[in-house]
């Protein structure tokens, strides 16, 4: 048995943020429960409500218009994972919610889940970080828009207000000649967190041939996602080649905020973001032509 | 609330369980309550996908679903894979692989083996190997669970 706790079950957004502002700190907005059920079962966290937001079917699925892409929330990371719109158009972001966990865990987690429980090794919000995305938060004093990267303010923790809740990510597929890419380091083949995770997305002129813009995310290596600037700024600008990844790979390496990090010591860590960064590079650039095409 | 009456269908069986405690997991549900005893929990935390069964369909683990959430659902457990003495396919295959050994991971493994090819009657190894991923078995080593999938997939694929 679970903790001591209490359940609602709110019918719609409005319902759920008005229980949350009232309820305060002691509840928790349930979705997958992925992480929340063993938190709770492990005795790390003892909300005394539990508002169940899985119903919610306004916060769910995928849609695109013209170049824009808004995913739900509560999207699970397995419905984006066999999302035409998302394979096709946003790769990097089903290189990272594919490589997540086990069937069963993407069958429930949620995308919203992944950001908001603000884990460092969220392969699901390095994607999001390089992608550029932006997220809307609903309130009890209605709504606001902000950057992914402005949602984090430290470990395990976000910006979101007592009452406000996750609702949609909106993205940007990008202009012609855009392409990215992530890719995590693991031990193991499946169900392991990443030692270290990479992302990368570009923007080319001249055919794919120089790069006009970066953004690189780090995920696992510092207290929460991060974007590699220095690499982006090796990036920015120049010729596209093996040479100027590998830069990008060691500046990456030099900057990454790698702390006490217990899944790989910082040497370590170090290490692996110089070779997994050129490779995850390297691969967005492949697909630059490639998703171009998809990009009306 | 702190509990709720459920009404779901276990592997066809209509149930109806009255003040279920919102604390109590589908897993707890489908062993004390239901008494089905196929299905097993192991780590309790998602990792070793014992407890899988089939939610409306979809594979979850039974561990870190409440109970009360099954309420209006369809379950699909290790017991409502055969039908009377007759052994569903992929069950007859693990047997003839010889793909069990202490057999604690095989009714997750089945389940997520169904779930897989209900949606993908053809996969390649790679797929399966990807679609019980998050199932651990510390006996086999999985060379013969992949085979009995294989096998199953053969058989399931004939005209019957």
């Amino acid at each position: 048995m679970l903790p001591e706790f209490e359940l609602f079950e709110p019918r719609d957004l409005q319902e759920a943020v008005a229980l949350l502002t009232e309820l305060g700190e002691r509840a928790r907005p349930l979705a997958g429960g992925t992480d929340l059920m063993v938190e709770m079962r492990e005795g790390r966290t003892r909300p005394e409500y539990l508002v169940d937001i899985k119903g919610l079917e306004e916060l769910k699925g995928v849609t695109a218009s013209g170049g824009l892409i808004v995913i739900g929330a509560l999207t699970t990371l397995r419905v984006l994972e066999r999302s035409a719109i998302i394979r096709d158009r946003l790769p990097i972001l089903y290189d990272a919610v594919s490589q997540m966990g086990s069937v069963q865990i993407r069958g429930r987690g949620t995308i919203g889940g992944n950001l908001c429980n603000a884990h460092a090794s969220a392969d699901g919000t390095a994607a999001l970080l390089a992608l550029g995305a932006r997220l809307r938060l609903q309130g009890p004093k209605g709504s606001r828009e902000i950057a992914v990267e402005d949602f984090f303010s430290s470990t395990h923790k976000t910006v979101l207000s007592a009452g406000e809740v996750l609702t949609h990510i909106h993205l940007s597929t990008g202009s012609y000649g855009s392409g990215g890419a992530y890719s995590k380091y693991t031990v193991r083949k499946a169900m392991e967190p990443a030692l270290v995770g990479v992302g990368v997305f570009l923007k080319t002129e001249q055919a794919g041939a120089v790069c006009r813009a970066a953004r690189i995310a780090l995920a696992t290596t510092g207290p929460r996602p991060e974007r590699a600037l220095r690499a982006e700024e090796t990036l920015r600008g120049q010729r596209l080649s093996e040479e100027l990844f590998a830069r990008a790979g060691e500046a990456a390496a030099g900057e990454a905020n790698v702390g006490s990090n217990w899944r790989a010591p910082e040497d370590y860590a170090r290490h692996l973001i110089e070779v997994l960064l050129p490779e995850v590079a390297r691969r967005a650039w492949e697909r630059v032509g490639h998703e171009g095409r998809n990009i009306s | 609330m702190k509990e709720k009456s459920v009404t779901l269908r276990i592997n066809g069986e209509a149930h109806v369980f009255n003040h279920v405690s919102v604390r109590k997991t589908l897993v707890q549900l489908i062993r004390d309550d239901a008494g089905l005893m196929g299905t097993k929990e192991g780590c309790g935390e998602g990792d070793c996908g014992t407890c899988t069964v089939l939610l409306n369909g979809q594979p979850v683990n039974s561990c870190l679903v409440l109970a009360t959430e099954a309420d209006g659902k369809e379950v699909l457990t290790v017991e409502g894979l055969s039908r009377e003495w007759e052994l569903h396919p992929l069950q007859q295959a693990f047997v003839e692989e010889g793909a069990v050994q202490c057999g604690f991971c095989i009714p997750g493994m089945l389940l997520a083996a169904k779930a897989l090819i209900d949606e993908n009657p053809t996969p390649t190894e790679a797929e399966i190997r990807a679609a019980i991923a998050g199932n651990l078995c510390r006996c086999t080593g999985y060379v013969r669970i992949v085979q009995a999938i294989q096998s199953a997939v053969v058989s399931m694929s004939r005209p019957r």
